[in-house]
């Protein structure tokens, strides 16, 4: 008896994340896209054990995951390999593999990371971007050209 | 709270090879985090509480319209908003290239005239 207990305890502490599972934006997520000028905002929220495997990076996190990234046009069908911008808030429990870092965080962990080519005759830019706002993001500029090259194989 | 980081680091030049691309990077931490290179040479192990905001500006571009290779020319302005623990707003206005040498050259590079302003588009 005190075995099943025991079970029954352990399914009902597990229920919450066993329901609530999302790989990308598959499962218990809510995964909405903006319009940004000819660029796109692609967000995802989670809560719950989810597993993203996006934007030259995997992760493993049990807690509440909030990711926003900007799509360039040239990248619309394939998705960005390494958007220009990549925002992510995690509270909770996350292990993280990136292509230069391993990563283990508990607690709070928010990323912003902005990148911009050096190429040529060089460009003109604007951003402005709300975590809080993402339909508000205002994104004028070059095109990186660094789509998703094995969707670009296709 | 409010960060404001003007930078105007334009023709500067740097020795060596390095990345190509421009990086902006915010990095907030409340609690644990520990992380490693793939290389497991570097590490950090933060408990607690830690913020970063940092620009990374690339060593080495394409050569230039003379078939010089210099650091990236670069006119920007960001503004990092902060809201208690939370990002609350990023912008950036950025000119690189021979497009950033030509802004200089045409002595608009004052801080009244370049005052991170969003162009709608």
């Amino acid at each position: 008896m005190p075995s099943k207990a025991h079970g029954t305890i352990a399914a009902l502490m597990l229920w919450p994340v066993l329901a609530a599972c999302s790989v990308n934006d598959f499962g218990v997520v809510e995964a909405r896209a903006f319009a940004a000028g000819d660029a796109k905002v692609r967000t995802t929220s989670a809560v719950g054990l989810h597993t993203d495997a996006r934007n030259d990076r995997s992760s493993l996190t049990l807690g509440v995951f909030d990711a926003a990234w900007i799509v360039p046009p040239a990248c619309q069908d394939t998705g960005p390999r390494r958007p220009p911008l990549l925002y992510s808030r995690m509270i909770g429990l996350q292990i993280a593999i990136g292509r230069d870092e391993l990563r283990f965080s508990l607690g709070l962990h928010e990323r912003l990371l902005v990148q911009m080519t050096g190429e040529g005759a060089g460009a003109h830019r604007s951003l402005s971007f709300r975590p809080s706002h993402p339909d508000q993001t205002v994104f004028t500029g070059p095109d990186p050209k660094i789509c998703n090259e094995k969707e670009n194989k296709k | 709270m409010k960060f404001t980081g003007l930078i105007f680091a334009s023709l500067v030049l740097l020795p060596g090879c390095d990345t190509r691309n421009l990086y902006v990077a915010h990095d907030t931490v409340l609690g644990i985090n520990a992380v490693v290179n793939q290389g497991r040479q570097k590490g950090q192990l933060v408990v607690g509480y830690d913020r970063d905001f940092a620009t990374v500006i690339p060593k080495s571009v394409d050569p230039t319209s003379t078939g010089e290779k210099d650091a990236m020319a670069l006119v920007n302005c960001t503004e990092l908003e902060i809201d208690g623990i939370y990002l609350n707003a990023y912008s950036d206005v950025m000119i690189t290239g021979d497009a950033a040498v030509a802004h200089v050259k045409s002595g608009a590079l004052t801080p009244s005239k370049f005052d991170c302003e969003i162009e709608e588009g």
